[in-house]
């Protein structure tokens, strides 16, 4: 940390600007960021909510370097990264993004093992015993059994995959994780497991997350402050009781509320 | 419990202008399931998959009923067996499974009997499913002449009849500029579009009972909440059977009346949504609704944020099956008999099944 209070995360009017339509169509412009402006200080978690194309993952993309913004600049710990050149940096460790889909984002040819240490050997910096030991750890600490490092991804469990996909983004050491809809897909039960895990990691590395999802009612329960974007603009940001409490009364549609009041389960199984 | 009403339907408009149905405020729950005949009945059901070596029992020994104009949600884990069954009972099974014993009664006819010739006339006509995923849609034909494939494969109409035909149905279950979508690719449409051009699929022909295989899976809380609303609304307005798979026990919520629960491949606990939700029998069923997101209090700015429920240990694996109760060792209420024996169903009222040692001596109910 710095010893001035500075965010570790400071977005300022970032655009990016898409166009749509085949070179024989009429092009139409899609405003997929509109100066947004974000702020996350270090350790702390801020959700992301907005409905499907509301520009959240083109955020993310833009934020890890795989996009480049058409405006606005982006302050990691102070330094200016829509400027680094990322292919002479091989990257940028600090902020690592966990995909939508982690069964798409591993590569089906690479045992687990090769795919958590791929961004080591990739930097090039550790000897490749050395990257080998810390992706067995970073397995190891997602909850991957060392027996499972020679599977292929797709022998793998949902909620397995979306771990190793976490072991993958974790040990590069990052600072700030950005995970984009990491429970899509999975049980309840695994929902609750992964987001454990993540909480777990972000205590032990003081990690910021910046959670992308569109489920209000989970990110409620993990950020410390929740803003929601719409047709690529933050519309709110507020801490999550606020946020809850005003969706409850206007257009965001919440969980459809099913789980009878925990004090009647709590009667019932007291009964039984 | 009493009525309690979503926010379904209120919203409209959305993001990146798909077109969305305002469908009034729907009401969350069910009051008496509606009895009427039943249509399909599902007796002792099994079905396993080959693996290299072995058999691998996906789903043992179920049975339940559908009624006319029921919607019945099928409540699960991924690999429970819950697409099994909805893949079997219109034998659309991959070629390395197949239905080892049981009976599929639809219209009191057994599906499982019938010649491939006939249950074609079946399928697609009077059932017809939903894929989990709109990756069924063929990405080299028009969305609309994929729809319209299906009605003229069942019913005599002309080309021109089957797309105004289509382009009206397109219009009734929310999806606008019917005359664009229909001559869209698959890739041109978003996820909810591509979702309800799968339910289009299954509607064309009018089909008594439709088969839901986690229909908003993948979508976003809107979508989900558009597409929910919309089966009941055709429940209502067609009297249409519904058998919902789910993971997600809020969408079966909102929609079911009645509701199946399945753990490794078998039935463990079935009832009135109200009864399940309000006071779930299982002990699975009980952690399972625990682990609602719902169930943890909201955090607040420098707390400790609290860690979610979940359910300890994984499934059993199929290919090991264990002596007693599948659920055994993840279970918090688990017996000296649990390990031994594997439990019947019991029933523990008039409408409600529970496969569970706890309910053998009918003091605990």
């Amino acid at each position: 940390m710095s010893e001035i209070r500075q965010p570790l995360l400071d977005v300022r009017g970032l655009c990016k600007i898409h166009a749509q339509g085949r070179w024989w169509e009429h092009k139409f412009l899609v405003r997929a960021l509109d100066n947004v402006n974000l702020v996350l200080p270090a350790n702390r978690t801020l959700a992301l909510i907005g409905d499907s194309g509301a520009g959240k993952t083109t955020l993310a993309m833009c934020l890890t370097g795989l996009e480049q913004p058409d405006a606005g600049t982006i302050l990691f710990e102070g330094k200016d990264i829509t400027k680094i050149d990322r292919k002479k940096a091989r990257g940028f460790p600090e902020i690592q993004l966990i995909f939508q889909n982690s069964t798409d984002a591993l590569s089906p040819r690479m045992s687990a093992l090769e795919i958590v240490e791929e961004p080591l050997l990739i930097r090039g910096s550790l000897a490749r015993t050395e990257c080998q030991q810390q992706a067995l750890a970073a397995m190891e600490q997602v909850g991957i059994p060392g027996s499972c490092s020679n599977r292929l991804p797709h022998e793998l469990s949902g909620g397995q995959r979306q771990r190793l996909a976490i072991a993958r983004a974790i040990v590069s050491r990052p600072k700030l994780l950005i995970l984009d809809e990491p429970l899509s897909g999975l049980d309840l039960s695994i929902q609750g497991q992964i987001t454990n895990l993540l909480l777990d990691l972000k205590d032990a590395y003081q990690l910021s997350f910046l959670y992308i999802s569109h489920n209000l009612e989970l990110v409620c329960r993990i950020a410390d402050e929740v803003a929601i974007m719409r047709r690529g603009k933050i519309v709110d940001q507020a801490a999550p009781a606020a946020i809850l409490a005003s969706s409850k009364r206007s257009h965001l549609p919440a969980l459809v509320p099913s789980a009878p009041a925990s004090s009647s389960r709590r009667g019932a199984s007291a009964g039984a | 419990m009493v009525e309690r009403q979503s926010p379904i339907g209120v919203a409209t408009g959305c993001a990146m202008g798909i077109p969305v149905v305002n469908t009034g405020i729907v009401k969350v729950r069910s009051g008496v399931p509606k009895t009427g005949e039943t249509l399909l009945s599902v007796r002792a059901l099994s079905a396993c998959y080959r693996t290299q070596t072995r058999q691998l029992v996906a789903v043992s020994d179920l049975s339940f009923d559908v009624a006319q104009g029921e919607i019945v949600g099928v409540l699960g884990e991924s690999g429970c067996g819950k697409t099994t069954v909805a893949l079997s009972i219109l034998r659309l099974l991959p070629d390395n499974a197949k239905v080892i014993s049981g009976s599929v009664l639809f219209q009191g006819k057994d599906l499982l009997l019938l010649a491939e010739s006939q249950l074609r006339n079946i399928r697609g006509a009077e059932a017809a499913i939903i894929h989990q995923d709109a990756s069924v849609l063929n990405p080299l034909i028009r969305v609309g002449d994929q729809v319209s494939q299906v009605l003229r494969a069942h019913q005599r109409c002309s080309r021109i009849e089957a797309r105004e035909r289509v382009q009206e149905l397109f219009s009734s279950i929310g999806l606008l500029e019917c005359e664009r979508l229909y001559e869209a690719y698959p890739h041109q449409l978003s996820g909810g579009q591509r979702q309800r051009i799968g339910i289009a699929q299954a509607l064309v022909c009018k089909p008594r009972l439709v088969i839901a295989d986690e229909p908003t899976a993948s979508l976003d809380q809107r979508t989900n909440i558009e597409i929910l609303s919309l089966i009941r609304q055709l429940r209502e307005s067609c009297g249409t059977s519904f058998l919902v798979i789910s993971h997600d026990p809020d969408a079966l919520a909102a929609i079911a009346d009645r509701i199946i629960v399945m753990y490794a491949g078998q039935i463990v606990e079935e009832g009135p949504v109200v009864d399940v939700y309000s006071q779930p029998l299982h002990p699975y069923t009980r952690a399972l609704l625990q682990c609602a997101p719902t169930q943890v209090p909201v955090t607040e700015i420098g707390d400790d944020t609290p860690r979610l429920p979940f359910i300890p240990g994984s499934p059993p694996d199929p290919l090991d099956p264990m002596p007693g109760c599948s659920f055994s060792c993840r279970c918090a209420d688990r017996m000296q008999v649990c390990d031994l024996q594997k439990p019947d169903q019991i029933l523990a009222s008039p409408s409600r099944l529970v496969r569970c040692f706890k309910y053998e001596d009918r003091s605990h109910v």
